[in-house]
């Protein structure tokens, strides 16, 4: 089921909350809300769900304003981040409350509701905890147990508010691929918030980025990741080196680094600024002629963070290199290095003004 | 895991626990337990013959039955009334919350006795709505009527107390999630909230029933102390003290006192039940 947020408003008193958000969702797509905290990811999920409702704006579903639709017509799935689940019931009875709830004439027979909370529980792997209390339960047990009860009335929106916020780092990894897969068999529509880039750009078909209640940039991936729209989204895809440098004669002029990747820019002669992931640094080791100094060297697994002051301004740029790499080149504390950069995004007033080469 | 008994086993070394203990019971057995037990010793003090027909007496036993059919009249009313103010101002947003709130705690914040006299301000026959009632033979003070209009109000903070704080720690995403899985509103409150506010209503009722049961400025204004047709225990046994008959005054109070007891007894049966049933 698609759905269509047109022109979106909402204000908690005199605070814009969301202001204009555009969005077509398309049907079985799994799309992520990214921003920051109070960006509004909550508010919009909210108003989806039905438990808030926006001052402007529409959202159309097969043609029709859902806007006028109470939380109980609408059949999507809500999932919130510390799982709300009823703790004087059992996890089965969790489960069957959808169905427990609808008025005699389309409540199924307690043997269907049953079947399907077995049902249920084996595709959350939960079997055989069906008589246990939420209390009794692991974090990633409950988020489970939260999922299966929101998937129990069938929901063709399921809607998902930071639904791994609350566990360690390993069973987000592990429930966030198997939520995929639960996607692409159930055949839904999935709206999922957070505000992990990693989990957004692992498992959604598209990523909507929100910053104050706005939306910065929509698309896949690869786009998001490839082709930040502005310097915020960059930012918030994680640490990146930020240079200010000059643009002469259509050439970017920074000390050291070779940008020759930015052969062409159609900008006037002006300041920018240059950004630079650290994955995109190659360091190599220099005698006297060379540019910087390694400053700090820290451990990452297989790789390493180092820290180089430049010469001059001592600007602080930060490369990952490969570890062994590193030992082959003999690259440590206090070594000269060349710097050279693979990748690079160079923005004017907030605009990108280079594709990536 | 690690042993649930480990920080209590951890404090047996040192005494702050037995002193605390001692300190507490002494000071139950001083403020508590004497005046419990000098009601008693009092009431029985010329024998329990006199102690029965003191209780028999037609006007004390018009009391006994007043007080308790206040108590089942005003306490379904502001069970009712706490409830619904409490999920009013806990799960939804509306225009004149606060003011509600506000509400709520007034009876709580003005002294029993200018309530008392505010009724009888507006219902009295001097009152501001005084002649329209008896234009049309309505008697409301220094009857009956009056006596639970004012217990009612000076009451009515209990059971809403109790449970906003409850549920406003309780949140809002239980019932949230009620509704986009298709609970109707009243599906909701009797499946998913109540069964997680159900201590805290016990506890508020039995609360305001003692209230109820107690209650002597308000009522005392507005009863008319027409003995054997609108006195309360409370007022009953102020009526038989002042009479100078102490034994009749005390017989009166642990009839009040046994309400009481009655009362948390019935509590203590219903989380027993209920706590059996779970395990
Ligand atoms: N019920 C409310 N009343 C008033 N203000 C609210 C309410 N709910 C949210 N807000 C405000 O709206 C803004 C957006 O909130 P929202 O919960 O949508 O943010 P979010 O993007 O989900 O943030 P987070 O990542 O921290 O969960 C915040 O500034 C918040 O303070
Ligand atoms: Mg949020």
């Amino acid at each position: 089921m698609g759905i269509d947020i047109q022109q979106l408003g909402k204000n908690f008193g005199k605070q814009p909350v969301l202001r204009g958000v555009d969005l077509t969702i398309a049907d079985r797509e799994l799309v992520a809300l990214l921003g920051p905290s109070g960006s509004g990811k909550t508010t919009l999920l909210r108003i989806l769900a039905g438990l808030e409702w926006p001052d402007r704006g529409d959202v159309v579903v097969n043609g029709q304003s859902w806007l006028n639709q109470p939380p109980q017509l609408r059949k999507v799935g809500l999932v919130f981040q510390h799982y709300a689940l009823f703790e004087h019931m059992t996890i089965a009875e969790n489960i069957a409350f959808g169905l427990r709830v609808r008025d005699r004439k389309t409540r199924p027979s307690d043997a269907t509701i049953m079947a399907k909370v077995e049902e249920l529980l084996s595709l959350m792997e939960l079997a055989g905890l069906g008589q246990r209390y939420p209390a009794q339960l692991s974090g990633g047990q409950r988020q489970r147990v939260a999922l299966a009860r929101a998937l129990a009335i069938e929901p063709q929106v399921l809607l998902l508010d930071e639904p791994f916020g609350a566990l360690d780092a390993r069973v987000r990894r592990d429930l966030r691929r198997w939520l995929r897969s639960i996607h692409d068999r159930l055949g839904m529509t999935t709206v999922f918030v957070t505000h992990d880039q990693e989990e957004a750009l692992e498992i959604a078909d598209r990523i909507v980025i929100l910053n104050e209640g706005q939306i910065v940039q929509i698309g896949t991936p690869e786009e998001i990741y490839d082709h930040p729209a502005t310097p915020f989204v960059q930012r918030f895809l994680g640490g990146v080196n930020e240079i200010p440098v000059g643009v002469f004669a259509g050439r970017v002029q920074v000390d050291g680094i070779e940008p020759r990747f930015l052969s062409s820019l159609a900008t006037a002669n002006n300041g920018a600024t240059l950004f630079i992931r650290p994955q995109d640094i190659d360091v190599s080791p220099a005698a006297a002629d060379g540019i910087a100094t390694i400053q700090t060297v820290s451990f990452l697994g297989d790789q390493a963070r180092v820290e180089l002051a430049m010469d001059g301004d001592e600007t602080i740029i930060e490369a990952e290199l490969n570890r062994v790499q590193m030992r082959d080149d003999k690259l440590d504390r206090g070594q000269r290095v060349h710097v050279k950069a693979r990748h690079g995004r160079l923005y004017q007033n907030d605009v990108a003004c280079t594709a990536q080469p | 895991m690690t042993d649930p008994m480990a920080p209590l086993a951890a404090t047996r070394a040192n005494r702050t626990p037995a002193i605390l203990i001692a300190v507490g019971a002494v000071l139950t057995a001083l403020f508590i337990a004497a005046p419990l037990l000098v009601i008693f010793d009092q009431a029985l003090s010329k024998g329990i013959d006199v102690y029965r027909a003191n209780i028999l007496h037609p006007e004390t036993l018009h009391a006994i039955w007043l007080t308790t059919l206040t108590a089942l009249v005003v306490l379904p009313i502001n069970i009712a009334f706490g409830v619904t103010a409490a999920w009013a101002i806990t799960k939804f947003e509306f225009r004149g919350k606060r003011l509600l709130l506000t509400a709520i705690d007034l009876p709580f914040s003005i002294s029993p006795i200018v309530a008392g006299v505010s009724y009888l301000l507006l219902y009295g026959g001097l009152g501001l709505w005084g002649p329209w009632l008896m234009d049309r033979d309505i008697r409301i003070m220094f009857s009956v009527p009056a006596i639970f209009l004012v217990t009612m109000f000076v009451t009515s903070p209990f059971v809403a107390r109790e449970l906003i704080t409850l549920m406003q720690a309780q949140g809002r995403e239980r019932e949230e999630v009620a509704a986009t899985l298709g609970a109707s509103g009243w599906q909701m409150f009797r499946r998913v909230t109540l069964p997680n506010i159900k201590w805290a209503l016990l506890y508020g009722a039995v609360l305001c029933n003692a209230r109820v049961m107690g209650e002597f400025g308000a009522v005392s204004v507005v009863s008319g102390n027409l003995r054997g047709q609108t006195n309360t225990l409370p007022l009953q046994v102020q009526l038989l003290y002042h009479d100078y008959n102490a034994t009749g005054a005390f017989a009166a109070a642990s009839v009040l006192t046994l309400l009481a007891f009655v009362t948390l007894i019935l509590k203590a049966i219903l989380e027993r039940k209920a706590f059996d049933r779970r395990s």
